[in-house]
């Protein structure tokens, strides 16, 4: 044994043992609903709060969206805000793993809770037609707020002046396509929503990228709305593709706002339509109990 | 001269020895710092050659401080923490045997158990929104990184003779792992000779 081979065994050891290490730090990862999540409503999940603590650095985002810790429900994704619908009917966890450039990973798990305080009940109208209504419960702290919405849309008896779809499920699905002038004033108690109304309906529902879909979905707590088009000419248009409900906000003498929903969209938008098309209708009412 | 020639020639002819060194050991990879110790026994083949095997435990940790907060969350200090068992065993070429000060260098195959921890993220979240709940607040990530594994070790000791069969020794060895922890170690340790 020479000292020629014990040398490069000993460079080759300080050199193992003095090698540069790749980055040993993993991304910063955060996530947060960007509306109240619901049973089977649609939510947008961001974790745009994320962040790598290494300059010029990028991330990429994976969910497990059952909370399962199984299998990830989406690929890795470049943008940080994913949109799903909500598993969970009380409450469960969901996951999010955050890769860097490096590929190291952080993950972190979180649950979400579901606060639906609601009842559906037989509302007793003028109209001889009754319908449900679901109220939805709100507590603050100087008073309880009741927030009344029908469950079906309005149905009336046959008549020249709206329209009814010739068969009985249709009828109890869609409802009866009114003017205008007959939606503003069909119930004492209950009123035509306004616009006002509608967007707090809308903002409940996730704003107006994902309420188009949460109005229909069917889930107890949801409205359903359906989509039974409208009717301008004779016959209606867009049956079973779109929704039009009319507000009680006037645009001028001969037009009137509707909130209009599409089967295929996630999104609901007001739309502008002239007081003699026959379109659908829910009423509402609220009231509060002021504790002293 | 005659007396310390035969004295020389009778130290030369020692049969073998027991090592205790301590160390502090360096891992530049991960750059923990750390202390260990290792028993050998060396049995000496002929006056410039000897085998040595020994074993060792190695403890070392780091702490990267941190304590910032960026976009709400608090950063934690990250710990890297070290534990290795050692087996080795080396041929050890001896310069100088028989004299007061003498030179080992040596290199061999390692095998080790290794347990490595290391921090990669720990932070602390911002408060959640009230329909979002969390077990805890911090965020802990971890890399873990344990098993058997096999590298090498090659070093030099001096030797300076205490007593008729007593050395002390100081130097410094580089142990490479493959696949795990490598460290430079700086040792000090005490021999008995028979």
């Amino acid at each position: 044994m020479k000292a020629t081979y014990i040398l490069p065994f000993m460079l080759a050891a300080i050199l193992m043992a003095s090698c540069e290490r790749e980055n040993m730090t993993s991304p910063v990862a955060m996530f947060s609903p960007q509306n109240p999540p619901r049973y089977m409503f649609k939510i947008s999940l961001d974790a745009s709060g994320s962040f790598s603590t290494e300059k010029n650095d990028w991330l990429e985002y994976r969910w497990d969206i059952n909370g399962d810790h199984l299998e990830w429900e989406t690929g890795w994704l470049g943008t940080p805000v994913v949109t799903v619908q909500f598993p969970f009917e009380t409450s469960g966890y969901i996951g999010l793993q955050v890769r860097n450039s490096d590929g190291n990973i952080t993950e972190l798990y979180q649950a979400l809770y579901t606060d639906d305080n609601y009842r559906i009940q037989k509302a007793w109208s003028d109209l001889e037609i009754d319908f449900r209504r679901i109220d939805y419960d709100f507590s603050y702290p100087d008073r309880h707020r009741t927030w009344v919405w029908a469950y079906d849309n309005i149905q009336l008896h046959d008549s020249e002046h709206w329209y009814n779809f010739p068969t009985s499920a249709e009828r109890a699905e869609y409802g009866t396509l009114v003017p205008w002038s007959v939606a503003d004033t069909l119930d004492k108690n209950y009123r035509l929503p306004s616009k006002a109304d509608w967007q707090e309906m809308i903002d409940y529902c996730g704003g107006e990228a994902l309420a188009g879909f949460n109005l229909q979905v069917r889930v107890e707590h949801a409205l359903q709305l359906t989509c039974p088009g409208i009717l301008t000419v004779v016959l209606p248009d867009e049956q079973g593709k779109a929704g039009y409900y009319w507000t009680c906000d006037e645009v001028d003498e001969e037009s009137a706002w509707a909130l209009k929903i599409s089967a295929d969209s996630d999104e609901a938008e007001f739309v502008v339509l002239d007081k003699s098309s026959l379109a659908s209708v829910r009423l509402m009412t609220e009231f509060s109990q002021y504790f002293r | 001269m005659a007396l310390l020639i035969s004295v020389s020639a009778l130290w030369s002819q020692e049969k073998g020895s027991i090592l205790f060194t301590g160390s502090y050991a360096y891992m530049p990879e991960y750059r923990m710092q750390g202390a260990g110790y290792t028993v050998s026994y060396q049995h000496n083949l002929k006056p410039w050659l000897s085998l040595e095997t020994g074993a060792g435990y190695t403890l070392a940790s780091r702490t990267i401080e941190r304590n910032q907060t960026l976009n709400n969350v608090t950063l934690l200090d990250l710990n890297y923490h070290h534990a290795a068992y050692s087996l080795y065993a080396a041929p050890v070429l001896k310069a100088g045997n028989g004299r007061v000060v003498s030179v080992d260098l040596f290199a061999g195959p390692v095998i080790t158990w290794q347990s490595n921890v290391f921090d990669m993220n720990r932070y602390e979240m911002p408060e959640s929104p009230a329909y979002t709940g969390r077990m805890t607040d911090i965020v802990y990530v971890n890399r873990v990184l344990e098993g058997t594994f096999f590298g090498g070790i090659a070093g030099c000791r001096v030797n300076v003779r205490t007593g008729e069969n007593w050395r002390v020794n100081f130097g410094i060895s580089a142990t490479g792992i493959i696949k795990a922890v490598s460290s430079v170690s700086a040792i000090i340790g005490v021999r008995y000779c028979w």
